[in-house]
């Protein structure tokens, strides 16, 4: 690993070195889930011998764990708090940082440094009262409880992320608006969201991914199996003690391959995404 | 901060009743879903597992509620499991922290070299990111079984093991696996914000040092590592908080097994409140996981006032 600092100078060598290092590490990277890929075609015998290949690839055992396991239901319910909680987010935050950034008040700064702290509080720290609120609040066990949960601890961040691209915009469209006699929400909505498509864009990538794949609160908020999410459904599973590894591992594909898929399509902005939400925080 | 609230105040007189009320009042209007959201069911969370954790409570009836003090705390600091708990949150908060920033910093470098084959690195390392870890988990449970597994099936096959290793089994290796699992998921999240920060090191200053006779290394010391500072302090930050709240990963390989070896503050306090109904030494555990996030993130701040 010599000259990798920059790609000004790479010589010959250095290059060759280079892609033979990235396949290399590549292999090693995906050799767990083609690992994977390979137990979910194989028979359930074979999963307890020792063969990289199944004999004869068992492409059925896709369809037996997406009926078996409810796959359908599990997908459409981690679909709803998902898509659900991401749009809260996503409105209620927008108008948030608008306001703390656009319409500044005494007081305001304190009330956005408090909603920062949620950045470092880990949500698994406040399972206990959650779901003791939940209670109370009748939400307990229902897909609107989870997705609730999911927004707040997603509003620090997406407030955090809209903030610093409203700073960034003049204050005179807003001035000349106000002129003209635009209500705030009309500004906000009318003119400041459409040009708001970037962070938008980041703010979605990273909701998705974190509510999407979330465990600990789905675990402790729901208890219905009929409201499962697709990790919670398929977690439910390996608490059976069962021999049926093919099926788990056809499962785990079919769970992880329409995140996958996505990847495929939108990789720039995935990777502009995770890279800006994070650095910005 | 371009906006003058006074401004705003005196264009409302002259708009007349198009907006009467004022501008403090509509900031306050459209920040009210998330501040009401954000205080029930993050503040009030945080005080009252703060409060919970003085007690002892089953967690359903109210009345059965008994004030303890400090008790629970005192308790824990003697539980040798507990405190097995918080050596192994450190150690697996250090060590992801160290491998994850390494190996990330490392791939990084090496996808900066824009060499053919690196683009499809960069997409490779970032699948795991994408994933549960509760599938993340369940593969590496799949890789790391005793009978059929695939590790298992490599080392025989070159002869380093004749007996098959349960290495999730196995109190010597269970946590050493769960460190690994998490490494190779989050590997391409720390590659990519390491990349990200690698396009901001200035070109001319490498170019500078290359006219100057500097060595590879001596680039990548004092120029490169320095441009990186900022980005480093923030992914070392992100891989703490990430370490110290680690639980799905765990309790999907584990469940904290074997002999507790793998035990982590997360799924103890998990197992203390939701197995055994301990609401207060749970939330006592929760609160010594919450603080050790805050002084991660305070830290943080004190180093950024020297840089």
């Amino acid at each position: 690993m010599s000259d990798m600092s920059s790609a000004l100078t790479l010589s010959r060598p250095a290059r060759l070195a280079a892609s033979i290092g990235a396949l290399l590490i590549s292999i090693i990277v995906l050799t767990p889930v083609l690992w994977i890929f390979s137990l979910s075609l194989k028979t359930s015998r074979e999963t307890l011998r020792a063969s990289l290949l199944p004999a004869v690839p068992q492409p059925q055992n896709y369809v037996e764990a997406f009926t078996r396991y409810g796959l359908g239901s599990l997908f459409f319910n981690n679909g709803l708090v998902t898509i659900v909680s991401v749009a809260v987010t996503v409105v209620v935050s927008m108008s948030a940082a608008y306001a703390f950034t656009k319409i500044p008040f005494r007081g305001s700064e304190t009330l956005f440094s408090l909603l920062l702290l949620g950045v470092v509080i880990p949500p698994s720290a406040l399972v206990v009262p959650l779901l003791i609120e939940m209670r109370y609040l009748g939400l307990y066990d229902s897909t609107a409880g989870l997705a609730l949960a999911y927004v707040a601890f997603g509003l620090p961040i997406s407030t955090l992320v809209f903030r610093g691209f409203f700073a960034s915009i003049p204050g005179e469209i807003i001035e000349a608006a106000r002129l003209d006699g635009c209500r705030e929400t009309t500004i906000l909505w009318r003119i400041i969201a459409p040009m708001s498509k970037g962070p938008i864009a980041t703010v979605v990538i990273l909701l998705f991914l974190a509510n999407w794949n979330e465990f600990i609160l789905a675990l402790v908020l729901l208890r219905n199996p009929a409201r499962f999410t697709l990790t919670l459904g398929i977690n439910a599973q390996l608490g059976q003690y069962t021999s049926d590894y093919h099926l788990i591992a056809a499962a785990s594909m079919i769970a992880a391959i329409p995140v996958f898929l996505v990847y495929l399509v939108l990789q720039r902005q995935f990777e502009r995404g995770v890279a800006e939400g994070a650095l910005k925080s | 901060m371009t906006t003058i609230p006074g401004a705003t105040v005196s264009r409302t007189g002259r708009q007349s009743n198009i907006r009467a009320t004022s501008p403090a009042a509509v900031s306050l209007a459209l920040a009210a879903p998330t501040l009401l959201i954000f205080i029930g069911l993050v503040a009030v969370p945080v005080f009252s597992v703060l409060l919970i954790s003085l007690t002892s409570w089953t967690g359903f009836d109210l009345a059965t509620i008994r004030w303890l003090g400090v008790e629970n705390y005192a308790n824990l600091f003697t539980d040798p499991i507990f405190l097995r708990a918080l050596i192994h949150t450190l150690t697996f908060t250090l060590a992801t922290t160290l491998l994850l920033n390494a190996a990330g910093l490392g791939l990084a470098m090496l996808v900066n070299t824009k060499a053919p084959g690196t683009a499809f690195l960069k997409a490779v390392l970032f699948l795991p990111v994408l994933l549960s870890p509760v599938i993340v988990g369940l593969m590496w449970s799949g890789l790391l079984r005793g009978v059929g597994g695939g590790l298992n099936m490599l080392l025989s096959a070159l002869g380093v093991i004749n007996q098959p290793v349960f290495w999730l089994g196995d109190d010597r290796f269970a946590l050493l696996a769960v460190i690994l699992a998490t490494v190779w998921q989050f590997a391409g999240y720390d590659m990519i914000l390491y990349y990200a920060g690698l396009q901001n090191v200035p070109h001319t200053l490498l170019e500078a040092a290359e006219l100057d006779g500097a060595r590879s290394w001596a680039k990548f010391r004092f120029v490169t590592l320095p441009a990186l500072y900022h980005v480093m302090l923030v992914v070392v930050l992100l891989n703490v908080i990430g370490g110290l709240r680690i639980f799905d990963i765990v309790y999907v390989m584990t469940r904290g097994g074997p002999n507790r070896a793998t035990e982590v503050l997360a799924t103890y306090m998990y197992e203390q409140g939701f197995q055994l109904n301990a609401m207060g030494i749970a939330s006592a555990i929760a609160v010594v996981l919450i603080a050790l996030a805050v002084i991660a993130s305070l830290l943080r701040v004190r180093v950024l006032r020297y840089v």
